[in-house]
């Protein structure tokens, strides 16, 4: 299929695709493309209107979800673009998330903003507004967490069972902890359990601190959390391994939590 | 007195070695191929008739003598005319000037003799050839003429490293000449032409790394498919000779035993010459007649063909090249045509010139006919510049826009920079100071060094240290004849203990390994202090070293220090710019990693190449995955002799803005922990090395190597400048003004000159520069027509009539050196 790419300021359309060279596109497939790029206009613009520009800015996460909705019905119903091509029907649909409104890519940390847009309207809304969109795009860059292959299903039951309130002084208590730990740490070769497995030992580390009262936007919840976690890597080694127990290194871990906290 | 003279002996024997390796070497395409296609030109161009009528060649592998031997024969061609002359005469006629075009015989008899490219043996090199082709370098040649009915015979040979010649035998003797000489196997030519036999073919893999022999059987072979049309005799046959196939319907014919085959036309080629546009989604560009002018006389580009394959249908790397054509046969490709990066593996295309053409075009051609030495030459120049502008018609027309008229230029531009660089030291212009270190005569590398206790640094009076093995390196060229030794030293403590010391012999670049057996710290030195041992050669100020921590713990050291880059080293193409061009290497990537710590590590080393700008940082590339264990404190060295800059990997930056941060990429060296290590504090993964990084640039000077930090044109300029620079923050843009009348003349008029005339402007704005930074250098120091060197001259007050004539001639004498190079 044919996909349009870019439009420049004299309205010239560049298309691309994974079967034909730039130019070369069958007349159909040109069609196609321009009414792909017709059919996502449409939707986003009507959708716009419909909810008002107002509204998307106060409650980002909701209207980002249904755009990405839009997105995703247009994508496996409309027939007019293949699966290997999403890449490409992302660059298209870029072109019509009005920068005024929308945040904008940002290549350098691999940030797509309609594959974000695509990726949140995969968890239930119930989930979504759960989270504020700060940190959704914080998680979908993430390249520790964008590595775990089954990571939105295993984040959407962890919300669901979870009584906390997922704000951002948790995300930042909970990111600040994967930092420190995984920093310099290239993890292409681990299986995808042990991976999961640490981030979820880190995500009820986390819970707990909470459960037992320490504040999680405070400083020195954050500082004194960093210390140990850094200075207990060896048992974060042994949990990784298996040669300890999630429940032996979460112990550990809080013991010595509360016991400096008392003494700060 | 009267004086003698005799003929200085030659050594043949090696004459014919050079025209095998030079038929071996790019771009030729092996001595096999250099056969076909000597033998097809010979029999062409004694052709009788202008449309090959009855024209046909017959090569035929079979055994004379036992041994095997290839003879091919010509019918439908005059045969070997012109008179039947002694060595003597042919030289006498030779140096007289007095042998004639027709003279094909004698032609042929003689070694170098280039006369054109009509008649057989009219080729210098192509007589040896056969030669070459043969064990024993033994041809025979025989030819029934047209003009006389005159049957001849001859052999060639080398006897004691000279080139000899039988007698031309005629008639009857020249048939009872061919039959003993080959037992009877061989009959007189009946027919018009001539026949060449190699005898005792040579047996040994020549460039495709097949034998004449096997090659020629692999014509007969249908199941080995050869697209690139190396391996099998037949194509390449069709790849030099089809425009003579398609157009004359000539009769190539291949025999072996009972097999016969008749050359014919197959894919892809069969394809890439018929095929028209829009056929099975091939698109195709082809224009005929076109006019061409170069220096005020006319001529005609017969055909241009250009012709992309569908997306995903790759052409085979011998076809993706825009190629020459000559007297219908291939010479080869033109060079510098960069297409857009979407067709480049899709594109081929040729180019067929009326005669006049064809002879302007001969002389740059390399000595083997398959292409040309480089493209400084104008007419080379012009014709790419004409291929240009229809490629770029073409690509317009498929939607592939990037490459315009202003791509062209920006290249231009660019190109008349990178000369101008590679020249700047040369010229005195404030350039680079150079990539090159000194190279170094020694390399030490310690493989293995115990420690008394596993996991600790700390040792002690009574503790037995060692053993330490280390491989010593010659780098030089020459011998290395001294001492080599080992002490122990400690600051600010005059003891010195030696621990080793051994005479070396080591030829150039050969390598020793050495033992230093256990060893115990002198109590002389304090207690509590870290002592230095060290390892060096002696009088050579080259040495490596450890620290031993007598008495004390050495501070923690954190994880991406554990592993250290000892030494490094990697050479660029050029010496004073980290520019590559597409298609070059990178060679020697040298480096030594240590291991600091005294436990033994698991470790992981990667290099990749990632493109290293603001908005894209992909890999581009993975060169190396290595997992190696490394000792205490010692090291392990690497080494990747060539890492080439692919078109298959790189080729999309020919799209992107000739711009150094467009175009940079990074090769990155890495160590992460193979394993888990939690005593350490090391996990599965992590850096243990702060990452080596290696910028480069493709196709663009980088900034700072650069006599401009960019290159710029703009269409008009109010002041009618030609060109002019600006300050930038770090250096200085050249712009150039492309719609200057003079430009558009001197380009309409002359487009191989443009590039001439911009690096002109660029060498003018370049000297202002240099005047403007009083940086004088290089040719400053010359003296100039006032008498003093420049650099004086410009220190001085001068009179303004003094300071133009000192201008234009650093300018005249800066052109000089470039030109005259």
């Amino acid at each position: 299929m044919t996909v349009i790419i870019n439009i420049d300021k004299n309205n010239k359309k560049y298309y691309s695709s994974n079967t034909h060279y730039s130019g070369i596109f069958p007349d159909e497939e040109l069609k196609m493309a321009e009414e792909l790029n017709k059919l996502i206009k449409t939707k986003i613009d009507a959708y716009v209107i419909k909810v008002g520009l107002r509204s998307i800015k106060k409650d980002k996460v909701l209207y980002y979800w249904e755009i990405g909705k839009i997105l995703r019905n247009i994508f496996s119903s409309s027939g007019l673009v293949l699966g290997d091509e999403k890449d490409l029907f992302f660059k298209n649909v870029r072109l019509h998330l009005n920068k005024d409104i929308f945040p904008d890519n940002d290549p350098s940390r691999n940030r797509n903003i309609p594959e974000q847009f695509f990726r949140l309207s995969g968890f239930s809304k119930e989930i979504i507004e759960k989270v504020k969109w700060t940190t959704w795009s914080y998680l979908f860059d993430s390249p520790v967490l964008s590595r775990i292959k089954n990571f939105d299903t295993w984040f959407s039951k962890n919300l669901t069972a979870s009584s906390l309130s997922f704000d951002q002084a948790f995300s930042r208590l909970w990111f600040q902890s994967i930092n420190v730990l995984f920093k310099n740490v290239r993890t292409d070769d681990w299986p995808n359990e042990t991976l999961l497995n640490l981030i979820d030992s880190l995500f009820e580390l986390c819970s707990k601190i909470v459960e037992l009262g320490f504040k999680p936007g405070e400083k020195i919840t954050l500082e004194l959390l960093k210390k140990i976690l850094g200075e207990k890597k060896k048992e974060f080694i042994l949990l990784k391994s298996g040669a300890i127990t999630k429940e032996d290194y979460l112990g550990n871990i809080l013991s010595e939590f509360k016991k400096r906290h008392k003494n700060e | 007195m009267q004086i003698q003279y005799t003929t200085l002996s030659q050594n043949d024997k090696q004459g014919i070695d050079y025209v095998k390796k030079d038929y071996n070497k790019d771009p030729a395409k092996g001595l096999t191929h250099g056969l076909q296609k000597d033998a097809i030109q010979n029999s062409v161009g004694a052709s009788q008739t202008k449309k090959f009528k009855d024209w046909k060649i017959t090569f035929e592998l079979t055994l004379i003598n036992g041994k095997d031997a290839l003879i091919f024969t010509d019918e439908g061609t005059t045969g070997l005319l012109g008179d039947v002359l002694s060595q003597v005469e042919i030289m006498n006629r030779k140096s007289e000037n007095n042998l004639k075009d027709d003279d094909h015989l004698s032609r042929f008899r003689t070694v170098f003799n280039s006369g054109g490219n009509d008649g057989p043996g009219s080729y210098g090199r192509g007589k040896l050839v056969f030669q070459a082709c043969s064990a024993t370098h033994t041809i025979l040649c025989d030819s029934l003429r047209k003009s006389d009915n005159k049957y001849i015979a001859f052999k060639r040979t080398i006897n004691k490293l000279q080139l000899q010649e039988s007698q031309v035998f005629e008639a009857k003797e020249a048939h009872n000449f061919i039959k003993e000489e080959t037992d009877g196997k061989i009959k007189p030519l009946e027919t018009f032409g001539t026949r060449i036999i190699i005898l005792d073919l040579d047996l040994a893999k020549q460039k495709n790394d097949l034998s004449i022999k096997d090659s020629f059987l692999r014509a007969f072979d249908e199941k080995h498919r050869d697209d690139e049309c190396e391996l099998a005799f037949d194509k390449m046959i069709q790849e030099t000779w089809w425009e003579l196939m398609l157009k004359c319907g000539v009769n190539i014919v291949l025999k072996h035993g009972k097999h016969e085959k008749k050359v014919e036309l197959s894919e892809p080629l069969k394809k890439i010459v018929n095929v028209k546009n829009n056929e099975s989604d091939w698109k195709v560009y082809d224009k005929y007649n076109i006019p061409f002018e170069f220096n005020g006389d006319n001529y005609i580009i017969k055909q241009l063909k250009f012709v992309v394959s569908p997306k995903g249908q790759t052409l085979p790397e011998n076809f993706q090249k825009i190629t020459t054509q000559r007297k219908k046969m291939k010479i080869g490709a033109l060079k510098r045509i960069i297409p857009h990066a979407q067709i480049k593996k899709n594109l081929t295309g040729f180019i067929i010139f009326d005669e006049g053409l064809e002879e302007l075009m001969l002389p740059p051609e390399d000595m083997t006919h398959y292409g040309y030495d480089h493209m400084k030459h104008a007419i080379l120049k012009k014709i790419r510049s004409e291929v240009e502008v229809h490629l770029n018609k073409f690509q317009k027309e498929l939607g592939l826009t990037t490459t315009g008229e202003e791509g062209n230029l920006s290249r231009t531009l660019n190109d008349a920079l990178k000369d101008i660089n590679e020249q700047a030291k040369e010229l005195g212009l404030i350039a680079a100071s150079g990539l090159g270190k000194r190279k170094k005569n020694f390399k030490i590398t310690i493989n293995e060094f115990s420690l008394p206790r596993l996991g600790e640094l700390k040792v002690e009076y009574v503790d037995k240290i060692g053993v330490i093995k280390f491989t010593l390196r010659n780098l030089m060229t020459r011998k290395f004849n001294g001492t080599v030794k080992a002490s122990l030293s400690q600051e600010n403590n005059s003891y010195n203990q030696s621990i080793f010391l051994t005479n070396c012999e080591l030829l150039g670049g050969d390598q020793i390994q050495f033992e230093i057996p256990k060893f115990e710290i002198d109590k002389s030195f304090h207690y509590g202090t870290k002592v230095l041992m060290k390892i060096e050669v002696e009088n050579e100020n080259f040495s490596n070293s450890r620290f031993l921590w007598l008495g004390l713990e050495p501070k923690k050291i954190d994880s991406p220090q554990i592993i250290k880059l000892s030494s490094f080293s990697i050479e660029y193409p050029r010496k004073d710019s980290r520019r590559i061009e597409i298609g070059e290497s990178l060679k020697n990537l040298q480096f030594s990693l240590l291991n600091q710590t005294p436990f033994e590590i698991e470790s992981k080393i990667s290099i990749t190449i990632k493109r290293e700008s603001s908005e894209d940082r992909r890999e581009l590339q993975n060169l190396l995955v290595h997992r190696d264990l490394f000792k205490s404190l010692s090291e392990i060295e690497k080494e990747i002799p060539e890492i080439q800059i692919s078109s298959e990997v790189f080729s999309f930056f020919e799209n992107e803005p000739i711009k150094p941060e467009k175009r940079k990429c990074r090769l990155e060296i890495t160590v992460l922990a193979n394993k888990d290590y939690p005593e350490l504090g090391i996990i599965h993964g992590q850096n243990l090395m702060n990452t080596k990084k290696i910028d480069f640039y493709i196709g663009v000077d980088d900034p700072g190597m650069s006599i401009f930090k960019e290159v710029r044109f703009i269409l008009d300029d109010s002041f009618s400048r030609k060109s002019y620079y600006e300050p930038d923050s770090d250096g200085y843009i050249f712009i150039f003004n492309s719609g200057h009348p003079h430009f558009k003349k001197i380009s309409s008029a002359y487009a191989e000159l443009a590039e001439d005339y911009i690096k002109e402007e660029m060498l003018r704005s370049a000297y202002n520069i240099c005047v403007k930074e009083e940086a004088y250098a290089g040719i400053f120091d010359e003296d100039s027509c006032l008498g003093e060197t420049f650099s004086k001259n410009l220190s001085q007050d001068q009179l303004k009539e003094d300071m133009f004539k000192i201008y234009e001639n650093l300018i005249g004498r800066a052109l000089h050196k470039m030109y005259a190079l």
